[in-house]
């Protein structure tokens, strides 16, 4: 019999083990390939720019990249130790005569030389497809200082994969378990508190720029490896070490019922208990300087409390706080009538009654609708008559939910703007105001002239989101609905709604082409509405000119910023307008969704600027995203200025 | 029968218990994140939005794990054998691992349905039974995919994928929506937990049906050659056998992103009335008002004879043209908007103006058609001076005005940004420098010259190549130099410097505004200020006879650099007084610190129809 060769030689451990993973690098090294061939098919090859390749270049799909390799490190982990466990082998590894430390560090570095050659690779693809770019730009975006960040970075994400799955993979599936529990439970707290981005490994490739320079988060980047060091190290000694193959126990004993049913239990308690204390302290955080105590306690939406009453008209059932009955009493008194008149208007059947729940509060919105379903918040409405108004509004989207079939919402990025200028303009048409009406337009127009916003801006919701915010879609949307009207006739609005309702044709369209589609059907034409629109928009911007004239303009940039805060200082270019109120909004995400969204009331500072000041919890990273606006009464009634959301890089702003 | 299935049923209990109260905690915790974070939402018209989120997130999880615990686990440590030796039919104790699984996934959704509507307050019984039979329908559907899947072995992990896969292609190549059928309408977010009077009978069917069709599948599977097909189907996959399947899933992926991608829209099609159409091609003018009825018409005959005489030149398929009256345009502005891929070229102007909007339109249209028959290619850097040169060169050889507009515009662009042999092969720098108007004047002005010296026909030649051909990308200046002797038979620097010397003589044709304007000298830097860094410009030079109104165009840059066109920058206007000789200015609070911004100033000049840029700079805010 032929006695067994021992590998003797130092690199003949870590070959045995990259044998053993080698139908796992070519299924790596088959997805990254398949990556670049669909790169070259789906756009002319000498168009392939690096830098819109590249993830910390492109924030969108730098989080995705970091998921990505993480979950290959884990994938090559349990290849390398369950498997081998499963199999039986590493019994007979343990056997041989070789020390454990040469067996982990040839296991780990196996997968970390998979893993590097990988990140490698696809920085080396990258750069040679951007060789065959010669134009001046796009041919020009790389940089090897970004190249060597983008490497080290992806390389130092994937390698703390591997640290953290032989940890994880000592649980087996309670390991997986345990990742997804954590990675839930994080995202939520993240939700919450945008400063704790950095605890997601994911965010590492998040990278923003001062200028041409990458500010890595060298803390997060330290804790991260440092954990990952300490995981793999626990991970490796719990599978390798010198007490007994552990993890081998481990496993073993995880299949005891007892043992098992323990750790579900603890797990799931620990869970729990943690997401409760996490959960009531992010309702407790405490409040930055700028904002008062009672904005700030509006920040997320508050049950009213008390008794609740519950009262049913023919058309709504409504639910409330009892100590507000007399107000609601006013509203209900005309909500069916309120109703009936939306319903001809939009042509609509009787449906089943809406239900209102009053019980809750919002510090965005007044009011927010869904299929049946209100959310009135009591608090934002001044008297009945704009009560009754916002019920109005809500109970538009809602039968235009019904008459859409709901198709209204998978357009939603192209169909945003008409659904909010719809329920303004129907909400207008219950409670008629000439000064509301004037202010809407006023707002229209002045968004035209100062933003430059048109037509292509409104049926891209994410876009006009990340540029202008969400408000200003209603005083355009409510203009476009006016024009619409007159242009093709009042029938119309509820016609179009009726023509989105089909799926035939229309499902794959966006943007100005389902609109041109869907009036088509309706034998109007998409183009004269829009020049229409233009038109109006001229005519009310004479109209309105002296006041235009006298409008001013807000600028603010930071002034300063510490480790809890920043500070931004805002001023007036053009006169200040009596009783104007001055807010600051800030957010989260540069993609343009709300995430962590919150708003900042003004300070007078002592030379006639403004100062408003920030938490750094509501940041993510090192960039503030934040948006002026200014609101006050006009012709009794409010309204409201958005400059466009700006982005300052602070990491290297002085202090 | 009942009675043995009743028996194995509890010894499945006993021996899972731990995994199905685990299913249960979990479902807990998922359902109290969810239903935290819906009480933080400020948009959430409810709080039952949460239940919608953890059924259908949560219920495939469980009914995947289920799956995996009774009927996977099972074949895979072949202790099916000792059931198979029990007193019980093969029937019998699939049936019951079918019950068993099915009672716990309904008690799993029974506890998140009955938690959610407690701690909402939702009142009404018919809402709570709408929306726990819309669930259990749902689950009884995954509860049936888990149990085929768990009796398909090593094969499950493909069908994983693939069915999801199949019934994506399905929803994009036919007229099947898979969120209005059967288990999906059901769970449906928009409406799941809101529909509060109407039984969803139709889905409901459906997922029986679904479901019937599912468990039928599984029992003929486990049932077959006496259960052992199921059986040899469960041993374990191979790690070759795992990474073979990987990459055949992510090709099937990859294969289906491409042949999504090369999927071509309809052209863009008026509605209106009022729109006057050409006879021989696919050109459309939507004119708006019956009195501009005339000018459509005109417009309509003016593109067909620059199609008619183009098509005699380089013979390509011409797309859809739609042309559209817009009133709010000034009457030398034309826009183009961005069609996808093969939509046509949609431009808006002003019909109801007299002046050189025509051969802007006409340029455009040449331009743009051309573009889009070549699939983008013509525009692409280093030909881009080809592609406007033709284009400027066909509308001018018929409109004497425009070709004079052209010649003072080239002489104004160079002046601003010099003529160098590489100056047109770099055309994005030189776009950015000098305008993307000033780009294709110079354009012109060299095609022009090349149209003067070897004749339209070789010259044309050259422009061929580049747009009908579709030749590969000439790569830099070196190649495209040996294209250009090889074609025309001259040395390009040679050919650059007469072109030089050609607009140096034109210059003189200037009128002295145009003149003043572009030798003007503009500087644009950044200084502090109050508010931060601020963008400072000054202008030097020939003092306007009438106050001029500058514009500031400015936007914020990437990290990295690209090509951005003029119609994306934003305008900061500059007042420039008549007589003054310098003016100065900035721009602050637009933009805050650590951001890229591209600035450039520039000055309209009347006799050329346009302006001069006279600065522009890609500058970083300290």
């Amino acid at each position: 019999m032929k006695p067994l060769a021992i590998p003797s030689r130092r690199f003949q451990w870590l070959r045995k083990e990259l044998r053993q993973l080698l139908p796992w690098a070519f299924a790596l090294a088959g997805v990254q390939l398949g990556g670049l061939v669909y790169v070259l098919l789906s756009r002319p090859i000498n168009a392939v720019v690096w830098a819109n390749e590249t993830p910390i270049m492109v924030r969108a799909s730098s989080a995705y990249s970091g998921w990505y390799w993480f979950v290959w490190a884990f994938v090559l982990v349990w290849a390398l130790l369950p498997r081998e466990q499963d199999d039986g082998t590493l019994r007979f590894l343990f056997s041989l005569p070789v020390s454990r430390l040469r067996l982990f560090v040839a296991k780990v570095g196996a997968a970390a030389t998979i893993l590097f050659a990988a990140t490698l690779a696809d920085e080396i693809s990258r750069w040679w497809l951007h060789l065959l770019n010669p134009t001046s730009f796009g041919g020009n975006t790389f940089r090897v200082q970004w190249a060597v960040v983008s490497l080290g970075l992806t390389t130092a994400v994937a390698w703390m994969g591997l640290g953290y799955a032989l940890l994880l993979s000592v649980l087996r599936w309670f390991g997986i378990a345990l990742a997804l529990l954590a990675s839930v439970a994080l995202q939520a707290a993240i939700d919450q508190r945008a400063d704790l981005g950095s605890l997601s490994p994911g965010a590492l490739l998040s990278v923003d720029f001062h200028g041409t320079e990458p500010l890595i988060s060298w803390r997060g980047l330290m804790w991260h490896s440092v954990a990952a060091c300490l995981a793999g190290v626990l991970g490796g000694f719990l599978w390798l070490g010198r007490t007994e193959r552990a993890a081998s126990h481990i496993s073993r004993a995880l299949q005891r019922p007892a043992i098992k049913h323990t750790l579900i239990a603890l797990i799931a308690g620990s869970s729990i208990a943690g997401m409760i204390v996490i959960g009531s302290n992010l309702v407790a955080e405490d409040t930055s300087p700028s904002e008062t105590a009672a904005h700030r306690q509006f920040e997320a939406p508050i049950d009213v409390g008390g008794e609740e009453g519950l009262l049913t008209t023919a058309q709504y059932r409504f639910r409330y706080p009892k100590g507000l009955e007399t107000r609601v009493l006013q509203l209900t008194k005309r909500a069916d009538a309120t109703y009936e008149r939306l319903r001809e208007a939009l042509g609509a059947a009787v449906g089943p009654p809406i239900s209102v729940d009053l019980t809750r509060t919002s510090p965005t919105h007044a009011g927010s609708a869904t299929w049946d379903t209100i959310r009135l918040d009591l608090r934002h409405a001044h008297d009945d008559d704009e009560l009754l108004q916002t019920l109005a509004h809500e109970t538009v989207h809602v039968l235009a939910l019904r008459l859409s079939d709901r198709r209204e919402v998978d357009h939603d990025s192209s169909t945003r703007f008409f659904s909010e200028g719809l329920a303004e303009y129907l909400g207008e048409a219950i409670v008629p105001s000439k000064a509301h009406q004037s202010d809407r337009w006023f707002e229209a127009v002045v968004a035209r002239k100062k933003l430059n916003i048109d037509f292509n801006d409104l049926v891209d919701r994410k876009e006009f989101v990340a540029r202008f915010g969400e408000s200003l879609l209603y005083p355009l949307g409510y203009t476009w609905v006016a024009v619409l009207v007159q242009s093709c006739g009042a029938d119309t609005l509820g016609r179009v709604l009726q023509v989105l309702s089909r799926s035939e044709g229309l499902r794959d369209l966006s943007g100005a082409e389902l609109w041109q589609h869907t009036l088509q059907e309706l034998h109007c034409d998409l183009n004269q509405v829009r020049l229409e629109h233009e038109a109006a928009l001229q005519r009310k911007a004479t109209e309105f000119s002296k006041e235009l004239a006298l409008l001013p303009t807000l600028v603010g940039a930071i002034q300063k910023h510490d480790k809890d805060y920043v500070t931004v200082r805002a001023e007036l270019e053009g006169l200040p307008i009596d009783g104007a109120v001055y807010q600051m909004s800030t957010r989260s995400s540069q993609a343009g969704g709300s995430d962590n969204f919150r708003t900042h009331v003004a300070r007078h500072s002592k030379d006639g600027g403004f100062e408003f000041v920030v938490s750094r919890r509501d940041l993510k990273g090192d960039t503030l995203d934040f948006q002026l606006s200014m609101r006050w009464m006009r012709n009794g009634a409010l309204v409201r200025h958005f400059e466009r959301w700006q982005r300052a890089v602070i990491g290297k702003h002085p202090r | 029968m009942l009675r043995r299935i009743w028996t194995f049923g509890r010894k499945e209990t006993a021996e899972h218990w731990a995994v199905f109260v685990g299913l249960f905690v979990v479902a807990a915790l998922l359902a109290l994140i969810r239903w935290l974070s819906s009480r933080a939402d400020p948009l959430a018209p409810g709080q039952l939005d949460a239940a919608a989120a953890v059924i259908m997130v949560f219920t495939p999880v469980a009914a995947l794990v289920l799956g995996r615990r009774l009927i996977v686990r099972e074949y895979q440590q072949r202790t099916v054998q000792f059931l198979e030796a029990l007193p019980l039919r093969r029937a019998e104790f699939l049936f019951a691992k079918l019950v068993v699984g099915w009672v716990v996934l309904a008690g799993l959704v029974f506890g998140i349905i009955n938690a959610l509507f407690l701690a909402s307050g939702e009142p009404g019984m018919m809402h709570w039974l709408i929306v726990l039979l819309k669930s259990l329908g749902y689950a009884g559907v995954l509860w049936s995919c888990a149990f085929l899947l768990g009796l398909v072995g090593r094969l499950r992990f493909a069908l994983y994928i693939f069915v999801p896969l199949v019934i994506y292609l399905l929803e994009t190549t036919t007229a099947f929506e898979i969120m209005r059928f059967g288990p999906f309408a059901l769970i449906d977010p928009n409406t799941f937990p809101y529909e509060r009077t109407a039984l969803p009978l139709r889905a409901l069917g459906e997922s029986a049906a679904a479901s019937s069709v599912l468990v039928g599948l599984a029992f003929t599977l486990g049932l077959i050659r006496e259960g052992a097909f199921a059986e040899r189907l469960a041993n374990r996959a191979s790690p070759r056998e795992k990474s073979a399947l990987t990459l055949s899933v992510f090709l099937s992926l990859l294969a289906v992103s491409v042949f999504e991608a090369k999927q071509q829209p309809p052209p863009f099609e008026f509605s209106s009335q009022e729109v006057e159409r050409s006879r021989r091609w696919d050109i459309e003018v939507m004119y708006g008002w019956p009195e501009l009825a005339p000018q459509a018409v005109s417009v309509i005959r003016d593109t067909e004879r620059l199609f008619q005489r183009a098509e005699g030149l380089i013979p390509i398929t011409f797309p859809a043209v739609r042309i559209v009256h817009n009133s709010a345009l000034d009457q030398d502005d034309v826009r183009a908007v961005h069609l996808e891929d093969r939509g046509g070229v949609l431009l808006h102007v002003n019909l109801g103006m007299a002046g050189p909007a025509r051969a802007e339109l006409l340029y455009l249209v040449a331009h743009d058609a051309h573009t889009q028959a070549t699939d983008d290619r013509a525009a692409f850097e280093s030909q881009h001076w080809v592609l406007d040169g033709y284009a400027s060169w066909l509308v001018a050889s018929e409109d004497a005005e425009y070709e004079k507009r052209s010649w003072g515009r080239a002489v104004a662009a160079m002046k601003v940004a010099g003529l160098a042999s590489d100056t047109l092969i770099r055309f994005e720098p030189l776009m950015e420098r000098v305008g993307e108007q000033g780009a294709a004047a110079l354009a012109f002005a060299i095609f022009r010259q090349l149209v003067q010296q070897v004749g339209p026909q070789r010259a044309v030649a050259v422009a061929r190549s580049v747009v009908a051909e579709s030749r590969a990308v000439w790569s830099g200046n070196s190649e495209f130099s040996a294209v250009f002797e090889a074609t025309v038979g001259k040395p390009w620097a040679d050919f650059i410097g007469d072109a030089r010397a050609e607009l140096v003589r034109r210059g003189k044709d200037l009128d002295g505004e145009a003149v003043r304007l572009s030798t003007s000298k503009a500087t644009l830097s950044v200084r502090p200020g109050t508010l931060g860094s601020e963008v400072f410009y000054v202008v030097n030079g020939g003092a306007p006879k009438r106050q001029i109104i500058c514009q500031l165009r400015h936007k914020e840059l990437p990290p990295f650099d690209l090509f951005v066109p003029t119609k994306d920058l934003g305008s900061h206007p500059v007042h420039w007084p008549a007589g003054a000789y310098r003016v100065e200015g900035r721009l602050r609070g637009r933009y805050g610190s650590g951001v890229r911004v591209l600035v450039a100033l520039e000055c309209p000049v009347q006799s050329l129809g346009s302006s001069v840029r006279l600065a522009v700079s890609r500058m970083e805010l300290p």
